[in-house]
């Protein structure tokens, strides 16, 4: 019995030393598919205002998400290309498209959403009972899925016109 | 004694080397974030409706969900599942702590949650999809035919201790609840086939695509062929099995507020045995013969749900189930009509509710012979339940409790109470503490009712019988438990539950009055002894999980059980054997997993087993490990190989089980593929 322990050991160990990090974990798919919603939802979005090329995406706050979301730069929606910057305090952003913000404290949240308000801007985050705080489009997972929360009132306040495409899909938050 | 020794001596190894280990991580989280960013980007191609069906389920939000329960669940991951190198679903239920699994023959298992472990582990609920495999004419799992595709399961929900608020009778010690995939999720062809020494050959094919606007459908069939274990001896077991499985489900959105699911599957099996029987009275010896035990049935479930605004919804669903067996000395055909009604709604902000009703009926029908019956051969037995459970949260985020009662009237003992209190108390994101108390019931089956056995003779001739009893009782249990759950940081969770039961009622046998029977000739004394409520008992464990993503590319997991059960049959009693039930489980079993990502797309999994040894059984302690090597070829294309039991040529893993010879298990390996197209 003692061999075959050492043997067991012998594998274990051999196998057990950390390597190169190439795969992807599952925690890596939910950011992607999360960076690929945010894609896709600009595709189904109307600005008020006119659009202005490139097409900026902010990322605020601190989140594993960010490296992924980054990965969107140099994608082209209808012909225009896509800019993603990344800034810790609000202020650094000036007249952002679409704004992610990472999970952080509510109280911050809100004062992110006061600042950005008229700016025409689309909010998106995948933090908890972000559309109840007042942002526009959240990203929720529930039973390993993700899905699309839209808070329809300050979409409309915020000048945007959120398509059907994803009306048919998300759960609705009226106020 | 000796593998014990072993056992700590790589504890501590293993110990020390996750210790060197954890200064190497530090410096390998930062580069794997950067290379996450050289991922595939395929992903942004997909439309949103193609995004919202991929499963992003991760380990944080199993954990998430885990922090919210008030009771001792471990969930098995479709991802577990895969990299466990499993054939069948009973192998996987080896890393749920709490939970015992020996392979009685080549086709039997004899699996329980927190003691109690037979052929026929009478207190442990299992579930398809929302229906119930417990057979409730013997009591327990015939394991052999609860089978899908390994690939399509969803995942498996364990759930230790009692469980008989929600889920009712039976699930006395624990409830699993296998769950598979929406069709939604398994769109497309899957084909897999594979074979090694043991799996002489197996293989599988899926096909699942849309079925008009709202719905989708998958069919699939399943083979699987294995060789038969040997005997302690060494001569053949004559347990070979072979199962031919198909099936289909279709998930319809009715509208946007109603759901429709609609699934079957059939089987048709040969789960050899060797079983040791008396042919007649007059025969004085006992007759070992090889049975080709024929196994077939069929389900078909629908269930519709609906949701009737944001916080209520509800679900009926109406299920029939055909189990049919033959066996040398029995043969049995059961059929059972399930009708479930459930609806969930809140009060205000701090009241979740959810109650619900329902029917079953339970036809069955015996091929009855001298050593094996039940009397009356055909029989219709019911159960009718209705259950209500509130959630009430008292402070927000923080501390809340749940109450609820089932209560259930059977063809056997009429009404029977099963009232359950939890607390959950979460006092930070980080650390959550609850307790319960519960009472639940394991009503009697329709063995414990009209069984009859003629198991030894002795010249007389004297026919020496165990048999039914008209008068037996629920077994009852009154449960405590009490759980720590604890996050120290995104990477780690501990689990630990413990929990003390108080048995009454259990069944042990009593012997009768000898009785004179003329047929069949030759006129024989019969000497019975008869089933009875007439052992009390109480139950200790106390188990614990680690969890530990200890690299991007590595987790592991363990689990470790320690468990006391003390058995005391009445005073009066004369059964001298029944306590020895005490050794049917073993005091420690530790299970530790390694889930490795290596370059290239390979994968190296590993688990070590190791259980203690079965006093009542004659099984000493053992330790196995399991191995699987697997390689992502394309993205839709794996190839894996697996060796169960490497280091050990073969052990016993239980007992003869009622006339069913135990055989070894023996070391095995194969080769897998799984194909996407």
């Amino acid at each position: 019995m003692k061999n075959k322990i050492s043997i067991i050991l012998l594998a274990l160990t051999t196998f057990l030393t950390p390597w190169p990090l190439h795969a992807s974990s599952s925690e890596n798919l939910e950011y992607k598919v999360k960076s690929a919603f945010v894609f896709r939802l600009i595709k189904y979005v109307e600005w008020r205002s006119p659009a202005t090329a490139p097409i900026t995406i902010g990322v605020i706050g601190s989140g594993s998400i960010t490296p992924y979301l980054q990965k969107i730069e140099g994608q082209q929606i209808d012909g225009q290309q896509v800019k993603v910057i990344t800034a810790s305090n609000i202020e650094e952003l000036k007249l952002v498209r679409v704004l992610f913000i990472n999970s952080m404290n509510h109280k911050r949240v809100k004062e992110i959403l006061k600042y950005i308000k008229g700016k025409n801007t689309l909010t998106i985050s995948d933090m908890d009972g972000f559309c109840d705080l007042g942002g526009n489009i959240g990203l929720i997972t529930t039973d390993g899925k993700v899905h699309l929360q839209v808070n329809l009132k300050t979409s409309r306040e915020a000048g945007l016109r959120v398509s059907s495409k994803i009306l048919r899909f998300a759960d609705l938050i009226f106020d | 004694m000796k593998i014990h020794n072993c056992f700590r001596l790589y504890i501590s190894i293993f110990h020390t080397l996750c210790f060197a280990l954890l200064f190497l991580i530090t410096g390998h989280i930062e580069a794997a974030t950067n290379q996450a960013k050289s991922a595939p980007n395929d992903l942004m191609e997909l439309s949103l409706e193609e995004l919202m069906t991929i499963t992003v389920t991760s380990v944080s939000k199993k954990e998430e969900s885990l922090f919210e329960a008030s009771s001792a669940v471990f969930v098995i991951t479709q991802e577990d599942i895969r990299r466990s190198g499993a054939t069948v679903i009973p192998e996987l239920l080896r890393m749920v702590p709490g939970i015992q699994v020996a392979h009685v023959d080549g086709n039997k298992w004899a699996i329980t949650s927190r003691g109690f472990n037979g052929l026929f582990s009478t207190k442990l609920l299992v579930l398809i999809d929302g229906r119930s495999v417990y057979t409730s004419v013997f009591a327990g799992v015939y394991w052999d035919t609860q089978d899908t595709i390994l690939e399509d399961v969803e995942r498996i929900e364990v759930i230790r201790g009692s469980g008989g608020t929600l889920w009712g009778s039976n699930a006395v010690n624990g409830v699993i609840n296998i769950i598979t995939k929406n069709s939604e999720d398994t769109q497309g062809a899957l084909l897999t086939a594979g074979g090694g020494n043991q799996e002489t050959g197996f293989g599988s094919l899926r096909y699942g695509e849309k079925l008009g606007k709202n719905a989708h459908y998958r069919a699939y069939a399943k083979y699987n062929k294995r060789k038969e274990f040997s005997e302690t001896s060494g001569a053949n077991g004559g347990d070979e099995w072979n199962a031919t499985r198909g099936g289909f489900r279709i998930d319809w959105d009715a509208s946007k507020n109603s759901s429709f699911t609609f699934q079957g599957d059939s089987y048709y099996g040969e789960s050899s045995q060797r079983i040791t029987a008396l042919l007649g009275p007059g025969a004085s010896f006992l007759t070992t013969q090889d049975d080709n035990t024929i196994v077939s049935g069929g389900n078909f479930l629908t269930r519709w749900k609906r949701k009737l605004n944001e916080t209520s919804d509800f679900e009926l669903q109406l299920y029939y189930d055909r189990a049919s067996r033959e066996e040398l000395s029995l043969g049995q055909t059961v059929d059972t009509f399930d009708l479930d009604f459930q609806h969930r709604f809140e009060i205000g902000d701090r009241q979740k509710v959810i109650w619900g009703a329902g029917q079953r009926v339970i036809s069955d029908f015996f091929k009855n012979s001298f050593s094996t019956s039940l009397t009356p051969a055909t029989e219709v037995n019911y159960i009718t339940s209705t259950f209500v459970q509130d959630e009430i949260t008292l402070i927000e985020n923080r501390f809340k409790i749940t109450v609820g009662t089932k209560v259930e009237l059977n063809s056997y003992t009429d009404f029977e109470f099963q009232p359950s209190a939890r607390f959950l108390w979460t006092p930070n994101k980080h650390n959550s503490i609850w307790g319960a108390v519960s009472r639940a019931v394991r009503i009697p089956s329709r063995t414990d009712h009209d069984f009859r056995l003629n198991f030894a003779a002795t010249p007389g001739p004297v026919v020496l019988q165990t048999r039914g009893n008209q008068s037996f009782k629920s077994e009852e249990l009154l449960a405590f438990e009490l759980g720590y759950r604890v996050q120290p940081n995104e990477k780690l969770l501990f689990d630990v539950t413990g929990f003390v039961n108080k048995y009454d009622n259990l069944s042990a046998t009593e012997s009768g009055t000898a009785f004179t029977a003329t047929e069949p000739a030759p006129t024989h004394t019969i000497s019975p002894s008869l089933f009875d409520n007439n052992m009390e008992g109480e139950a200790y464990g106390v188990e614990l999980i680690a969890d530990w993503k200890a690299l991007d590319i590595w987790r592991l997991s363990a689990g470790l059980t320690w468990f006391k059960l003390h058995l005391h049959l009445d005073p009066t009693s004369a059964n001298t054997t029944a306590e020895r039930a005490e050794g049917d489980n073993p005091e420690y079993q530790v299970n530790i997993r390694s889930y490795l990502q290596l370059p290239h797309h390979w994968e190296f999994d590993t688990a070590l087993y190791f259980v203690g040894d079965l006093a009542n059984q004659n099984i000493n302690a053992y330790a196995r490990v399991d191995l699987r090597l697997g390689w992502q070829a394309t993205e839709n294309l794996e190839f894996s190989l697996s060796a169960q039991n490497l280091f050990d040529p073969d052990h016993p893993e239980f007992g003869n089980q009622g006339g069913v010879a135990s055989t070894e298990v023996p070391r095995s390996a194969f080769g897998k593929m799984v194909l996407k197209f």
